[in-house]
């Protein structure tokens, strides 16, 4: 026994190492910038506000700071026309055109000496005072150089530099400064196309990068409790974690909990009377509760049971009104009732398949051998149902109950937006939607290690409750 | 979670079908017999088929065209003639091009029972319920079913919404089914030590099975990325290519792995953790929410389509199927009969498919019914959150969260979601149906 | 004034707007009406209480209330007012073409402890801006015009800015710094040896100073954002208690400074002795706790539901509803850099396609006033009153979309045309942001539109980083947004010049050398009737160009509860002030 848990517990580090990769592949790989996102400045351009360079500089070091100017991983499996210094380029936008680039014409050396050029003329540019009669021609051309980090496409490519080549030398001060720096450009684009080498997109290459990655620095933090800084506001993500993780805790342990009281008898009650009125109607209503998407019983109980327009039976949203001077009870009564309506709607979609399962498993145990006897012995119908109901009704709840720490932690997002409490769900989907990868990792990470001990402790207790299930044995 | 427990169903008919299990054909033949007896699933068989009619021919059922047309003297088939100009067949006339098929003055004509595309907007009738007065010219164009905010018709929606709505328990499920039917009987059947391979095939396989993601994948990354952003049916093309490269380089490998074998020394044989592995790879899955999934990839495609949630949705559900198909085949294999068939020396991959699967089925059977309903209840969540529906796509769903937003709209609400509860409702009547007809102990 | 969102592309109004959440208010409810606490509700949290570093809105409002600055805005008048500073500053144009601006400090001003508040506190406030370390970059730019200042030795309370350019909204900016006190945000003194020169000016070298480092590590961190104890300005209320996502409550200060000052400007017209900011994330519960009453205000009301309150007999009994104009225009930004759309002819097309008017009724409900260009009809002057909308109209759009070469060459129903060697089809892609339900109804409103003259529309949504991010890069066809703007002088450069097409807000890719021209005098003629001139001329060319097509000037939507009964609303964001609400009149009058 011992010995299995101990086996179980240590096949969980690959699994866990398996799903910190995927989080982080699917993380990094989520389209928008996330230092584009934390930065999120609508000012700009060469107005009073930060030139191309300062505001370039401000990217930079928010980069450094959030740790993403580092290579990915310890290595990189790709074909041989991956650069592997991309890391070093700052922005989301033109490592994705690089890369491209150094695909579709195979020799990322050559792309990279064209990115070089690009930036050196670009800086070239920016050099020169605009005056008043070029400072037109001066903005096309740094429009259309910044387009050139965006495109791959080789007509468009050409189509620019000559858009660009045209106003260079309209102006001769323009012409004067750039021209060097431009024809460097020109040729390298021109040697980058004209030595094309595909073959090497199918050549497989391995580069080394060594423990300083990204990756690294962020599993082995985890791995000692600090998930670092939320990057919306800046508070540590345990903390947000702990705000949120109490109410959806109690929110889905109180739903399980409810609806194994009310689903079991519901389900019990089914499979004794099958056939009968009494089946057909639980099993209408029920399937009618399940078919209906909890987002609108939610809107429908608020406005028509809530204390706005409807009968005022309950409270619309919130934990609560009292403060925290309150007497201790007094809150626990307040927050329970507004707990009502978010409880209900968070369980009772669950009831239709919770109290099918119990009657599945009834009609099973009902036309056992051994029930029929204990019937004929004369023994209550009511006492071995229940008897037997209940022991039948803990293989469900097992398995279930390896589900109720991941759906504390992932919350409910709907419920939580409707009756406004601020639990996981909320949190998790907006960390999502905000490139807040701290939040997400975290959140990913703990609910992935809930599901694998959730999964353990059930398999666990199948064997407490089904001796048939052992773990000696299991391979057989 | 509910495909789950279903597992425990059948935890206590470990011998039920012993019998039958060497004849399939006669087994399938009294699963049917038992099947019919029971009236209640039979009848929502026939609601699916209907449900099907209307899903094939909602085209014929609600449309902005004609469908026959007597105009300037010829007749016209508007609604068959789209499909013509639609598949490159045909032209539409000039007079017909970009025209507002109500305003045209026809010598007569025959319009569908429901005039209405779900796309059409009504401005002059928006928020207008089944019973209130409604601004139209004759009882011919009235909104049976009410409108929405734009004056969309929910009827036309409704009818055009059951073609996502049976796809996407089709799309999804049967996604589902392949994966984890696949990998369940995969590990159920080979168990951590039934598979046996020498090091030499194992270290062929593995390098193998990293080009070929190299090569199917990994290089063609960009031809697969650019397909995604331009439409569903390249992208399902494009996918398809690299599916099938996959496979020849794995095959590649197995020719090279069997001519392996040949070599006049002997090389140890070890058995693979199989059951080990794919028992990870579920907890894997199922340990990433679905939805930070769909978000994720919803981000990525540039024109957002059903067919991808469909195709997430599927991705994500089929550890259900794969824990009850393993659980059925780690039964089945220690039976007489597959030791029968080992004896007689079938190939293995013969007797997964042929003997243990059909077995095995009825678990998967239901876990597909439930799995459909929950896919079409995801679905409509998704349309709640705004995330993975196209905008111009009208569903059941859409029209469910529309309702939220005004509350009086009782009929977006009431309609759609009572048609989710007979899907919802049949699937689960047919599976329960599926079930006692293949348990015959149950039937007396 | 919070003045940080002079421009910013307005997302109000989702159905989700992804924050936290919860909780309740602890009115007695028996004596409902005369309770001066004013509940106000809040979509979601505010993110922190940093004066000078926040980015939300909803944290903008809140700040207001616990720092002043040097002026403010009047919510009625519309005009710059004086708050700490005793009166508007004297502004100089100097020869080199700089400004001075001189401001003297209200001698009656105090910081909690009693200290008066001298011209030292306005040049601390401004180092923090400008501290290279402070996490402010969205702020920081809007006062590098701002070089050194100068102070008086005969007045501790006078002082002038010195800055380097004429600008015509130098007077604004330089008035909307918030006033901190030193003894809280820098105990240890860190930023006393340096000088706003030295910070203008060499502020990459600064950012390595150990000091300046430490000074800005500390300022940004969770105490400063959260903790009562941390966040204190010379303005009326103190943060109380902030229940994360759920509610935030700020109370009176006893013996404020402005108290002796009433009559002196609405921002010392001060009332309620408590506000409480209520957190509820979804809308059609704001609207149920409205009803109730836990809410006292409320805006950006759905306009659904803004016209079905006035059916309730609890909200009608209890209520007012307002609907003042809002300092904002919506539009559709088209691509002008798009081969498809170069042609002016092709976007007027498009603009007699889009049926504003049906938007509006549809759409909007009738709370929208049809906008022809970036400037708000309140500001009279200003706004030209010679431009016509684009009218609604198919036949005219079919008769621009031909001469710009669009036909049906090859009769498959879809337009196409000729651009640079290639047959293209028309068919572009309308975006706008995810779960933003009028924009998509704008959206599928056109498409039907489009669909009838030939035209395919794709309806696309991104989620709102990415749509951010889409527009910025110019990687778009037609977009869908919104600019919200204060009743100040309009600089049109962020979003309308060509400099502002890299890095700034010029999403669409209009303008010219001409415009241009004009945008660069408007910002530096301060007379308001030449001003008046060359913004006409602005709009006309704005109009006819035709790369936004104008939709409509929202009103917004607010209810206030009736023991409120000097409650005004004004086009001034968010629409109200709170901390003016007084239910002393109401008892005078029953």
């Amino acid at each position: 026994m011992l010995k299995y848990i101990f086996k179980r517990i240590l096949i969980f580090i690959p699994t866990l190492i398996v799903i910190s990769l995927l989080t982080f592949v699917i993380s990094i790989n989520a389209p928008g910038d996330p230092v584009e996102t934390m930065l999120n400045q609508n000012v700009g351009g060469e107005g009073r506000s930060g030139e191309k360079l300062a505001s370039e500089k401000t990217y930079n070091e928010k980069r450094k700071e959030l740790g993403f100017d580092l290579p990915l991983f310890y290595f990189s499996f790709t074909n041989k026309t991956y650069p592997d210094t991309l890391y070093k380029i700052p922005k989301k936008a033109h490592r994705e055109t690089l890369q491209r680039l150094s695909y579709e014409y195979g020799i990322w050396k050559n792309v990279s000496t064209y990115y070089q050029a690009l930036r050196a003329l670009e800086f070239k540019v920016f050099e020169i005072m605009p005056s008043d009669e070029n400072s037109s021609k001066l903005r096309n051309i740094k429009d259309n150089l910044n387009s050139l980090y965006l495109t791959h496409n080789e007509n468009e490519i050409k189509q620019i530099i000559e858009t660009v080549e045209f106003d260079i030398f309209k102006d001769s001060n323009i012409k004067k400064t750039v021209e060097t720096d431009f024809f460097e450009l020109k040729n390298s684009f021109e040697h980058l196309i004209y030595n094309k080498k595909i073959i090497n997109r199918y050549i497989p290459t391995i580069h080394i990068y060594g423990f300083n990655n990204q990756y690294h620095n962020w599993i082995s933090n985890f791995i000692v409790g600090e998930f670092g800084i939320s990057y919306q506001d800046k508070r540590p993500v345990s903390s947000k974690i702990f705000d949120a993780l109490k109410w959806s805790m109690i929110l889905s342990i109180l739903s399980i909990i409810i609806a194994y009281i009310v689903a079991v008898p519901l389900g019990v009650k089914s499979a004794v009377d099958k056939g009968k009125t009494s089946e057909k109607i639980i099993t209408t209503g029920l399937f009618l509760l399940y078919s209906l998407p909890n987002f609108w019983i939610a809107t429908m109980l608020i406005q028509y049971l809530g204390d706005g327009d409807g009968l005022g039976w309950f409270p619309t949203h919130g934990l609560g009104e009292l403060p925290k001077s309150a007497p201790y009870w007094d809150r626990f009564f307040e927050t329970a009732y507004h707990f009502i309506l978010p409880l209900f709607c968070l369980t009772y979609a669950s009831f239709a398949f919770i109290s099918r399962q119990m009657r599945g498993g009834m009609l099973n145990v009902l036309e056992m051998d051994y029930i029929r006897t204990a019937r004929a012995k004369g023994l209550k119908k009511q006492v071995v149902i229940w008897k037997h109901a209940f022991r039948n009704s803990l293989i469900p709840i097992i398995t279930l109950f390896a589900n109720i720490f991941p759906a504390a932690i992932s919350g409910s997002f709907i419920i939580e937006v409707i009756f406004s409490i601020p639990g996981m769900g909320q949190l998790t989907l907006q960390a999502i939607f905000q490139r807040d990868y701290p939040i997400v990792f975290t959140v990913l990470m703990f609910s992935s290690i809930l599901t694998l001990v959730g999964i353990l402790i059930a398999d666990i207790m199948y064997a407490f409750v089904d001796p048939r299930i052992s773990f000696s044995n299991k391979k057989s | 979670m509910n495909l789950f427990n279903l597992f425990n169903r059948r935890k206590n008919r470990e011998a039920n079908t012993l019998i039958l299990q060497n004849n399939n054909e006669s087994y399938w033949k009294i699963v049917r017999q038992q099947f019919k007896k029971n009236k209640i699933a039979v009848y929502s068989l026939r609601v699916v088929f209907i449900f099907i009619f209307i899903a094939l021919f909602a085209d014929f059922i609600a449309n902005e065209k004609p469908l026959v047309a007597k105009y300037n003297g010829n007749v016209y088939f508007p609604v068959m003639k789209e499909y013509a100009v639609d598949l490159g067949f045909s032209d539409w006339h000039d007079e017909f091009r970009n025209v507002s098929w109500r305003g045209l003055k026809y010598d007569w004509v025959v319009w569908p029972p429901v005039p209405y595309l779900p796309r059409n907007i009504d401005v002059s009738n928006t928020w207008v319920g089944p019973f209130d007065d409604q601004n139209v010219e004759s009882t011919s164009w009235k909104h049976w079913l009410g409108t929405d905010d734009l004056g969309h018709d929910v009827l036309a929606g409704m009818i055009h919404g059951t073609r996502i709505a049976l796809l996407v328990g089709l799309v999804s499920m049967g996604i589902a089914a392949i994966i984890g039917i696949f990998f369940g009987a995969v590990a159920g059947y080979y168990g951590d030590e039934k598979l046996k391979m020498s090091i030499i095939s194992i270290l062929l396989y593995v390098i193998g099975f990293i080009l070929a993601v190299f090569y199917a994948f990994g290089t063609r990354s960009y031809a697969l990325a650019d397909a995604i952003g331009s439409s569903f049916g390249s992208f399902m093309w494009e996918f398809l290519l690299s599916i099938l490269l996959f496979i020849a380089i794995i095959y590649i490998f197995k020719l090279i792995a069997s001519l392996a074998k040949k070599l006049p020394f002997k090389v140890k044989e070890i058995s693979i953790p199989i059951d080990i592995l794919i028992s990870r790879l579920i907890e894997i899955v199922v340990s990433i929410p679905q939805l930070f999934l769909i978000i994720s990839i919803a981000a990525v495609v540039a024109k957002p389509s059903i067919f991808i949630v469909m195709v997430i949705i599927g991705l994500t559900t089929w550890t259900g199927i794969a824990r009850f198909t393993r659980a059925e085949l780690l039964r089945i294999r220690n039976l007489e009969f597959i030791e029968a068939a080992n004896a007689l020396g079938y190939k293995e991959w013969r007797i997964i498919v042929k003997h243990a699967l059909p077995n095995a089925l009825s678990p998967v059977l239901i876990a597909i019914a439930f799995g459909i309903a929950s896919a079409i209840l995801i679905e409509s969540t998704l349309s709640f959150i705004g995330v993975g529906v196209p905008a111009e796509t009208i569903t059941w769903g859409s029209m469910l969260s529309k309702a939220r937003a005004v509350s009086s709209a009782w009929w977006l609400a009431i309609i759609p979601g009572f048609a989710i509860f007979i899907t919802v409702t049949i699937y689960n009547l047919i599976g329960e149906g599926l079930t006692d007809a293949m348990n015959p102990k149950l039937k007396k | 004034m919070k003045l940080k969102y002079i421009l910013s592309l307005a997302i109000a109004s989702t159905s989700f707007t992804m924050l936290s959440c919860g909780g309740g208010d602890n009115n007695g409810t028996k004596e409902v009406n005369v309770n001066p606490v004013v509940t106000s509700h809040e979509l979601s949290d505010a993110q922190m209480l940093n004066p000078i570093n926040y980015s939300d809105a909803g944290a903008g409002y809140i700040l207001s209330n616990i720092f002043y600055s040097l002026l403010e805005i009047d919510f009625e008048t519309l005009e710059l007012v004086p708050v700490v500073a005793e009166s508007r500053p004297e502004i100089e144009e100097t020869e080199d073409g700089g400004m001075l601006i001189t401001y003297r400090i209200r001698p009656e001003a105090r910081w909690d402890n009693g200290e008066q508040i001298t011209a030292k506190d306005v040049e601390f406030a401004l180092k923090v801006i400008k501290n290279p370390k402070v996490d402010n970059l969205n702020n920081k730019p809007y006062f590098e015009f701002i070089e050194d200042m100068k102070f008086y030795e005969d007045d501790p309370l006078k002082f002038t800015f010195i800055c380097k350019d004429v600008y015509i909204l130098a007077e604004v900016q330089s008035g909307d710094i918030d006033l901190m006190p030193r003894h809280i945000y820098d105990p240890k003194g860190l930023m006393d040896e340096f000088t706003i020169k030295q910070l203008a000016e060499n502020a990459s070298e600064l950012a390595t100073n150990p000091k300046i480092v430490e000074f800005a590590t500390d300022f940004n961190s969770e105490k400063y954002q959260r903790d009562p104890k941390f966040i204190q300005g010379c303005g009326p209320y103190l943060l109380k208690e902030w229940q994360t996502g759920q509610k935030l409550i700020i109370t009176k200060k006893e013996n404020w400074w402005g108290d002796q000052l009433k009559g002196k400007g609405m921002h010392f017209e001060v009332y309620p002795p408590e506000i409480i900011y209520q957190t509820i994330n979804d809308q059609t519960t704001a609207k149920e706790a409205l009803i109730a009453g836990k809410v006292d205000v409320m805006r950006g009301i759905k306009p659904q539901d803004f016209q079905y309150l006035p059916k309730s007999d609890k909200f009608v009994k209890n209520f007012i509803a307002h609907t003042p104009p809002q300092m904002a225009y919506t539009y559709l930004g088209l691509n002008v850099r798009k081969p498809m759309f170069s042609d002016k002819r092709t976007r007027q097309a498009l603009a007699h396609l889009v049926d504003v008017d049906k938007i509006i009724e549809v759409v909007v409900l009738g709370y929208g006033e049809k906008a022809i260009g970036p400037i708000h009809p309140a500001k009279t002057k200003q706004y030209n009153n010679n431009i016509t909308p684009y009218p609604y109209n198919v036949e005219k759009a079919k008769t621009l979309l031909a001469e710009a070469g669009w036909k049906d060459s090859n009769n498959d129903g879809i337009l196409d045309n000729v651009i640079n060697g290639q047959k293209v089809n028309f068919e572009f892609n309308y975006l706008y942001n995810q779960g933003n339900d009028s924009r998509k109804a704008v959206g599928l409103l056109l498409q039907e539109e489009a669909r009838k003259v030939g035209i395919t529309v794709n309806v696309l949504s991104q989620d709102w980083s990415i749509f951010l991010e889409s527009t910025k890069q110019h990687d778009f066809d037609m977009y869908y947004g919104a600019w919200i703007s204060t009743p100040i002088p309009t600089d049109h450069k962020q979003i309308y010049h060509t400099a502002s097409y890299n890095g700034g807000s010029n999403y669409t890719g209009f303008g010219n050398d001409q415009t241009d021209a004009l945008i660069d005098s408007i910002r530096i003629t301060l007379d308001d009737d030449k001003r008046a001139v060359l913004n006409h001329r602005f709009q006309k060319i704005l109009h006819d160009e035709c790369s936004y097509i104008f939709l409509y000037y929202p009103k917004e939507k607010i209810a206030i509860h009736k023991r409120f009964s000097n409650a005004e609303t004004s086009p001034m964001r968010p629409g109200y002030r709170v901390s003016g609400f007084s239910t002393q009149q109401a008892s005078a009058v029953n």
